[in-house]
């Protein structure tokens, strides 16, 4: 029996951006990793190509993350208090493909810390470290613009992923990145014309989208992932279409979302219906990475080393059907 | 075939609303069938040429299967897309706990017992387990049969029951057909009894086939014999040959109209590793499985699939509200700061969140906006300052703290004023996004 040929075909490829720079590209990285350069949806490889498989990134922070509950911190007990031992710990015993650097502490309305701190925190995480970097700042939009006029120059060369950029506030770090050979994550709140518009921005200024990956904002599972799940999915679409607006990888950033939901955090003495909270947490950070690489997610920022491996494992599995 | 409207599709009708369609109008039955939920055949009065015309538009591209009955039945396939943004996922996949039939009794039905209370509830909602998958590998059939039933008196939830020998199915069906199991499954060699089955006892049939091909082979034969209602399951040894076979029926139901494979799909896990099956889980939920069988009864494992099917099983072109109410997140008091909202699901949960996150306590004031969020609301002219005030002092937040400050969302900033002046609060303009919520209470409220 003959049956119909279904496998669609795009007019487009995803950009390929690369994170990290090895000694020879003018860094101290063991190796560079690359994301993107997609020729299909997410693990079809029967029709088209998936060169890079997904990556996973591993939160640290600049401070000791009280916020974080028990099952995330016990995790990292002991080296929490110092984020180059902390990095250190992670690239070693739970092996990401990428460190997350995130700088909480610049926050003006918490620790306050200063650009100087900040850079030079960079500086010992890259030294310690020799794995590709994100480093992120801490959302308060001057404050980042300081921070980064600083970390930026500090990280020089490495070719890290710098964010966010978002509509309100893009100038400085993409003139920054670009001087420097970063790449940016470009921030847009659940909406898929936002995350467009940023893009166009960046663009505008002179930043090449080759350089830039897209963050929708990823809510957690049960929180309204399905709103994101689709964005991502009809980003996918369109930029496999041919919009090269929207042809650059995505990033997912769900370690804080997916760890405030009630469902990562209540212990199974508070709530025996759900079940042991030491594997419902990990277990709702990974399915929440699942869904998102579904829907076309290329890196994923996450915290807890079991549902990374998790991940990667699944990444893996799906991974194999290529070249069948 | 282009898609026909509902229009076109009522012009084609008797126009008599006589109502034996089960629909209330012949209008109500055409919207119904251009949105390929119901088949013409519902119909006994429409004419031949109408038939015609409509034939290629009125079939379902896949069709709509029914496991169980009453109150415990389970609706599946029938839709229509294979991006859920297109216009939306129909039916939930049902989901059947496996219960095999070499355990000895007592743990059997203790098993049985904890599929029953794999129920939750979640964002107001029951979400639970659908359906027992009892799978035949040990026992002979009478034997299965009587376990069958037994399964049957302990659970209310419809089973599905497997066996590749036909005659354990017909042991089994003696004592359950009343309830309507799925059964299966047929193959190239025990088709024919499992189709027979199928028929005689009025149950749908689960057919299994290696490749498309096969399975597209086994079902025009069994459609043959008069069997309508069937499942796929294709044979799929690894997660991302379930994904391409998968991808490649809805594909071929939905975009080819390919009617030999414009069925239902079922598929299982096939990790046994503990969080790799709920990798398993939640693909196939995603990626257009239509009944889900999954070996575990552990919570930490089901919990997450069964959140997954209720998120993306949401209407996409459907605002989703909460209540329009006032909320107590933490633990608040006197001294806690009073937040107004929409009723935005996404946007109460992210000022929820952020709040809950922040260590703060706080009560939340919920306007009803029919689910739209706030700059939506503001657009759509449902927020005014008067509006704001009667829902603030209906839902008496004001009432149970110790001072007259209302923080309003950011984005509607311009209402301050109005606000302030009907409700006679002072009234603090916060952050446009919940993200910068708790920088905003550290700064403004702490302070």
């Amino acid at each position: 029996m003959q049956i119909p040929d279904v496998k669609s075909e795009w007019d487009n490829e995803i950009s390929t951006v690369k994170i990290g720079a090895t000694e020879k590209e003018g860094g101290t990285r063991s190796a560079n990793i690359s994301v993107g350069g997609e020729t299909t949806l997410p693990f079809l490889h029967f029709e088209g190509s998936t060169p890079h498989r997904p990556v996973l990134a591993m939160e640290v922070w600049d401070i000791p993350p009280d916020s974080w509950p028990p099952v995330a911190r016990e995790q990292i007990e002991g080296v929490m208090e110092d984020p180059v031992e902390w990095a250190q710990k992670c690239e070693e015993e739970f092996e990401p493909d990428l460190v997350c650097l995130k700088l909480k502490g610049c926050d003006p309305f918490g620790q306050d810390k200063s650009p100087e701190e900040a850079a030079k925190l960079v500086e010992k995480v890259i030294e310690a470290t020799s794995i590709p970097l994100i480093v992120w700042g801490c959302g308060d939009d001057d404050k980042d613009n300081e921070v980064f006029t600083l970390v930026s120059p500090a990280a020089a060369g490495e070719n890290c992923l710098l964010g966010t950029i978002t509509e309100d506030n893009y100038r400085t770090l993409a003139a920054l990145s670009k001087a420097d050979g970063h790449k940016i994550v470009a921030e847009s709140p659940v909406d898929i014309n936002m995350a467009k518009q940023v893009n166009t921005l960046a663009l505008d200024i002179g930043f090449e989208l080759e350089n830039l990956v897209i963050f929708p904002n990823s809510p957690a599972l049960g929180y309204g992932i399905e709103y994101v799940y689709s964005i991502m999915e009809r980003t996918r679409l369109a930029g496999l279409k041919g919009d090269r607006l929207m042809a650059q990888p995505i990033l997912a950033n769900i370690g804080g979302e997916v760890w405030g939901t009630k469902e990562a955090k209540i212990p199974e003495e508070e709530k025996p219906e759900w079940g042991d909270h030491r594997k419902r947490g990990p277990m709702w950070e990974a399915t929440t990475a699942f869904t998102y690489l579904q829907s076309g997610a290329d890196i994923v920022v996450m915290r807890h080393p079991e549902s990374i491996k998790a991940t990667k494992l699944m990444i893996e599995r799906l991974m194999e059907g290529r070249g069948e | 075939m282009a898609d026909l409207s509902a229009m076109d599709i009522y012009q084609e009708l008797p126009q008599t609303d006589c109502g034996d369609c089960n629909f209330p109008t012949c209008m109500a039955f055409a919207m119904q069938l251009a949105s390929k939920q119901v088949s013409l055949d519902e119909c006994p009065h429409v004419t031949e040429e109408a038939e015609e015309a409509l034939s290629a538009s009125s079939a379902p591209p896949m069709r709509i299967v029914t496991v169980g009955n009453g109150n415990s039945e389970v609706e599946v396939g029938g839709e229509t897309v294979q991006f859920r943004h297109e216009e939306k996922f129909y039916r939930p996949p049902g989901i059947g706990i496996t219960v095999r039939d070499g355990r000895d009794r007592d743990r059997l039905n203790e098993r049985v017992e904890r599929v029953n209370q794999l129920q939750f509830e979640r964002v107001g909602e029951e979400i639970g387990v659908d359906m027992i998958t009892v799978e035949n590998s040990q026992l002979p059939p009478s034997e299965f049969g009587e376990l069958v039933a037994e399964v049957n008196d302990i659970s209310e939830l419809p089973l599905i029951i497997l066996s590749s020998d036909p005659e354990s199915i017909e042991h089994a069906l003696k004592e359950v057909s009343d309830g309507r199991p799925l059964i299966g499954k047929a193959n190239g060699e025990n088709w024919r009894k499992m189709a027979e089955l199928s028929e005689k006892y009025e149950c749908p049939l689960t057919v299994a086939g290696e490749g498309l091909e096969e399975l597209a082979d086994l079902t025009e034969r069994i459609s043959e014999t008069g069997v309508e209602e069937m499942i796929l399951a294709p044979d799929c040894e690894s997660l991302p040959n379930y994904l391409q076979t998968l991808t490649e029926i809805r594909r071929l139901a939905v975009k080819e109209k390919y009617s030999p494979l414009g069925y239902p799909v079922m598929a299982s896990t096939v990790s046994d590793d503990l969080f790799q099956l709920v990798a398993d889980g939640t693909n196939h939920v995603l990626k257009f499985a239509s009944i889900l069988t999954l070996d575990t009864v552990k919570k930490w494992q089901i919990l997450p699939i069964l959140t997954v099917r209720q998120h993306i099983y949401i209407d996409p072109q459907v605002q989703n509200s909460v209540e329009a109410k006032l909320y107590e997140v933490g633990d608040p008091g006197p001294d806690s700061p009073v937040l107004f909202t929409t009723n935005f699901q996404l946007t109460y949960y992210s000022l929820e969140g952020e709040v809950e996150d922040g260590g703060f306590s706080a009560y939340i004031t919920v306007m009803d906006t029919d689910g739209l969020g706030v700059l939506n609301s503001y657009a759509d002219d449902r927020l005014s300052g008067e509006g704001i005030a009667e829902t603030i002092r209906e839902q008496g937040a004001m009432d149970l703290v110790n001072h007259d400050k209302i923080i309003i969302p950011g984005l509607v900033a311009m209402l301050r004023i109005s606000i302030q002046e009907e409700g006679d609060w002072e009234v603090l303009v916060g952050p446009e996004d919940a993200a910068s919520l708790p920088r905003f209470l550290r700064k403004e409220w702490e302070e």
